[in-house]
């Protein structure tokens, strides 16, 4: 319901950066001289909603002028409205004989005792700032209004990583403010090459992003790519980063991410060291980095923070995890249907006796097992917190330990799919897990046509699948293919951090200038 | 449409595992007895003179692949002449290689499954995996080669733990003369594998910097020469000559002797996953080389003609009732004319370029 379209490279676009080019495609209206009609042209705008509140006063400032202030009551600082807007107009000192606009100029210069004013001669786009909390100040005779920045934004306070935890490292998150992840970001890098660049994306929503990047480390074909796709973004809403992921990810069908989105600050600032790009979204907790490879998805930002012989060990668990829980239960079917030849005497012997009196083939047996884990975890996420503890019981006890002693499916197989789903959780990346979820089915099936062979040929087309993929034109399986030895020190294994600094950053993610 | 390049070292990997291809399945030079390997160290260095030429070819005019170049020696009409059937042999060699696949598959690990289905998926498997063209083909030899690399030597790690090479079983050197190694040398094994390198000539017009290309391929060919001979030794070692002569697929049969610690047995799986990655490369490059040479010949778009003879290369591979007359057909008749014959062409072309080239000078 929320999906917009996405435009050709042709079209215009719809809001890009500052608000003058958001109101390039829009008719503007002008302010008129007369209070009563600007009044009635923004109620009109605004649908004459009730939460616009307007007041007119009158100043010492300029007795004989009506003055009138506008703002929506839900989304400003009162504290800030009364203290630092009224109070300085009510009880001002100064006099002046000053007129319309230049009134207005001189009561943003020296009365208004707030950072961040400034004056509009367009109706729309005082609504539209109405809208986002600032108020406006009209003034009789004035074709003008003064805008002030008193908005309130309602934030969650800044916490604990809920989905990437680590042991060692800052414990923060980013949280759904945009201003709060740029201040957590400029917190960790305080340089003034860290460039950002905000739009407003979403004709409906309007929602802020940022652009982040390092100049001169990032590559500036890759910024200006990723500059170009957002601004042919069309959509009339975004409700999530997970919306521009879509929108401006590389072309092509592919269950892998191109997009990594992290919520740790610090994960966000060591990519834009190594010269990636960091989107944030106004409203997600969620910051998007491009362009990323296939490896870096089993990168935590505390392999750097840890011992490095420890941080090789952990890197490759974690491939070997993904490779398990992409695999295993393919491999279980494969051996145990069509290659039991291929296993130890006394070990086939245990399984076989296992599989005594199942109902099932193994593939049969294995899919329901899967598909069982797959509902359970969902519901997992899905359920209510106060019954979290319910659904365990069943879980692990009912169908867990129920089903074997009722002879529907075998302790192997149980032993599998447990194993198989706790290696997922190992992935730190939630994206490249579900990526690896989907494809284990797809691997089961062959397995069950084709055994062993079926396995070979799913693994060969997921290799040619992925040496395809690029993100922002870096080759996704760099820097294996295309190889890099340079960067092979940061990929299976972590070298020491002496070894690592020596290399020049903006090296790291080049697109593959190759093939332009 | 983005210009295709390929660096040296994926040049490099993708002529190693086009090497071992389907190698250890084709048991050449048995008749030699325990001189088998020198019979593969003296195609080795004839394919080596063979491939220097190529390399001189190729220098001649850099940019031009194998249509290109008989284009410029021969003129438009007979170089289309003359690549035809360059392009028929690569598809051909193609389908004989998923029979291989498929017989293989069959006798090891599917005895059951039917042939049609196996090779149905390998087709398409190649289809897919040329669809992106030559470049993203080369990436994926980079993705493949640590695998086939790690697979090799785990295996010859295990086979030397355990105990089972016994060289003197290659003595005595030369117990028979030159007599037999020579008539197995002249033309099969020159022919099979070494005379295979024949199909780069398609790919080096992509490799860039061109500076690296000479040494990138002799190094290459050398490492993967020595490698083919050392496992051939190997397999001599552990089998014997009359055992070796016997057995299907050498190294299978010398994988299934690693027994260790009564836990380490049955490395069928890894040596088929060698043979399958290396059919699969080896065919995919040979399809990818026909489709090449054929949408060069009939100016059709790249895909379409992939699209088109990815299915004839399909239905070839019924042709031959069974795979014996499968095999007889390659010993009979592939390897010693039909590859041979394309070896020629490649000759002539060579000395055509060079009597003109002189030619060239001695008028100007």
């Amino acid at each position: 319901m929320f999906f917009g379209k996405r435009s050709k490279a042709t079209q215009q676009p719809l809001s890009a950066g500052t608000t003058d080019a958001s109101k390039s495609d829009r008719k503007t209206n002008p302010f008129t001289p007369s209070l009563k009609t600007n009044l009635d042209a923004l109620n009109q705008l605004l649908g004459h909603s009730s939460d616009l509140s307007s007041r007119s006063l009158g100043s010492p400032l300029a007795p004989d002028i009506t003055m009138s202030i506008l703002y929506l009551g839900d989304l400003v600082d009162d504290t800030k409205l009364n203290e630092h807007v009224l109070r300085p107009l009510l009880s001002s000192r100064l006099q002046s004989d000053l007129r319309s606009n230049d009134l207005v100029e001189l009561i943003g210069e020296r009365v208004i005792e707030i950072g961040s004013t400034s004056v509009s001669v367009s109706l729309n786009e005082c609504a539209d700032r109405l809208l986002e909390g600032y108020c406006l100040l009209l003034i009789q005779e004035a074709a003008c209004g003064l805008l002030i920045d008193i908005r309130e934004i309602k934030v969650r306070q800044v916490s604990e990583p809920s989905a990437e935890t680590v042991v060692r490292g800052a414990q923060i998150s980013f949280n759904e403010s945009i201003s709060t992840n740029l201040n957590l970001l400029r917190q960790i890098l305080r340089s003034p090459s860290l460039h950002v660049e905000e739009m407003e994306v979403g004709s409906e929503t309007r929602t802020q992003l940022a652009l982040i990047y390092l100049d001169g480390v990032a590559s500036s074909d890759t910024v200006n790519t990723v500059r170009s796709r957002l601004q042919a973004i069309q959509i009339s809403s975004v409700l999530d980063s997970g919306y521009i992921e879509a929108l401006i990810q590389d072309k092509g069908y592919t269950p892998f991410p191109t997009i990594k989105n992290t919520e740790r600050p610090d994960a966000v600032a060591g990519g834009l060291l190594e010269g990636q790009i960091a989107i944030i979204v106004d409203g997600s907790p969620f910051v998007l980095v491009a362009p990323v490879t296939f490896f870096q998805q089993f990168q935590s930002p505390e392999d750097y923070y840890i011992r490095f012989d420890i941080a090789t060990f952990l890197r490759l668990i974690r491939y070997a995890a993904f490779i398990i829980s992409m695999t295993l239960p393919s491999l279980y079917i494969a051996v145990t249907t069509f290659h039991q030849e291929m296993l130890p005497t006394t070990l086939l012997i245990t399984l076989a006796a296992q599989r005594e009196g199942i109902p099932f083939p193994g593939l049969v047996e294995a899919l329901m097992m899967e598909l069982t884990f797959e509902i359970l975890r969902e519901a997992g996420v899905r359920m209510p917190r106060a019954i979290g503890p319910a659904i365990s019981i069943v879980g692990a006890l009912v169908l867990g330990q129920a089903a074997v002693d009722a002879g529907i499916v075998s302790a192997g197989m149980v032993i599998i799919v447990s194993f198989t789903a706790i290696c997922n959780f190992v992935i730190p990346q939630l994206n490249m897990a579900i990526a690896a979820r989907l494809i284990r089915f797809l691997f089961m099936l062959l397995a069950g046509m084709f055994g062993l062979m079926g396995i070979i040929a799913g693994v060969l087309a997921v290799m040619i699948h992925v040496v395809r993929l690029e993100s922002f034109g870096v080759p996704y399986m760099s820097p294996l293919a295309p190889f890099s030895w340079s960067r092979m020190k940061d990929t299976f294994i972590r070298a020491p951090l002496q070894k690592l600094i020596k290399r020049e950053p903006h090296k790291v993610f080049q697109p593959d200038n190759k093939q332009k | 449409m983005k210009q295709t390049r390929i660096s040296n070292y994926q040049l490099a990997l993708m002529i190693m595992l086009f090497m071992i291809g389907n190698t250890p399945l084709v048991g050449g030079g048995t008749s030699a007895k325990q001189d088998a390997w020198i019979v593969y160290l003296i195609g080795a260095l004839v394919g080596g003179l063979f491939l220097w030429m190529l390399l001189i070819l190729q220098r001649r005019s850099p940019e031009a692949d194998l249509p290109e170049l008989f284009r410029q020696l021969f003129g438009t009409w007979l170089g289309w002449v003359l690549v035809l059937p360059q392009g028929i042999i690569f598809a051909y060699q193609s389908s004989r290689n998923i029979r291989d696949f498929s017989d293989m598959t069959v006798m090891t690990i599917l005895t059951q499954t039917p042939e049609w289905s196996i090779k149905l998926i390998i087709v398409a498997l190649s289809l897919y995996a040329i669809w992106g063209g030559v470049q993203y083909f080369f990436r994926l030899a980079e993705l493949l080669f640590p695998i086939v690399l790690f697979s090799y030597v785990f295996l010859i790690l295990l086979i030397m733990l355990t105990g089972l090479p016994d060289f003197h079983r290659l003595q005595p050197v030369l117990g028979n003369g030159w007599g037999p190694i020579l008539r197995e040398v002249f033309p099969s094994m020159i022919a099979f594998p070494f005379g295979q390198m024949l199909t780069m000539l398609l790919f080096w017009k992509y490799v860039t910097p061109k500076d690296g290309l000479r040494s990138t391929t002799l190094s290459a060919y050398g490492l993967i020469s020595l490698f083919i001979i050392f496992m051939k030794m190997l397999s001599l070692a552990v089998l014997g000559p009359g055992l070796l002569d016997y057995s299907t697929i050498p190294l299978l049969e010398v994988a299934q002797l690693i027994r260790l610690a009564d836990f380490l047995e049955r490395l069928d799986v890894v040596v088929t996953l060698l043979l399958v990655i290396g059919l699969f490369i080896k065919l995919s490059l040979l399809m990818l080389a026909a489709v090449l040479t054929i949408s060069a010949l009939f100016k059709l778009p790249y895909r379409v003609c992939a699209a088109i003879l990815a299915p004839i290369i399909y239905g070839v591979c019924f042709l031959e009732p069974n795979s014996s007359v499968h095999e007889w057909i390659g010993e009979h008749i592939v390897i010693p004319y039909v590859i041979p014959g394309q070896m020629l062409l490649v000759v002539i072309a060579f000395l055509v370029g060079f009597v003109r080239k002189s030619g060239r000078q001695s008028t100007g």
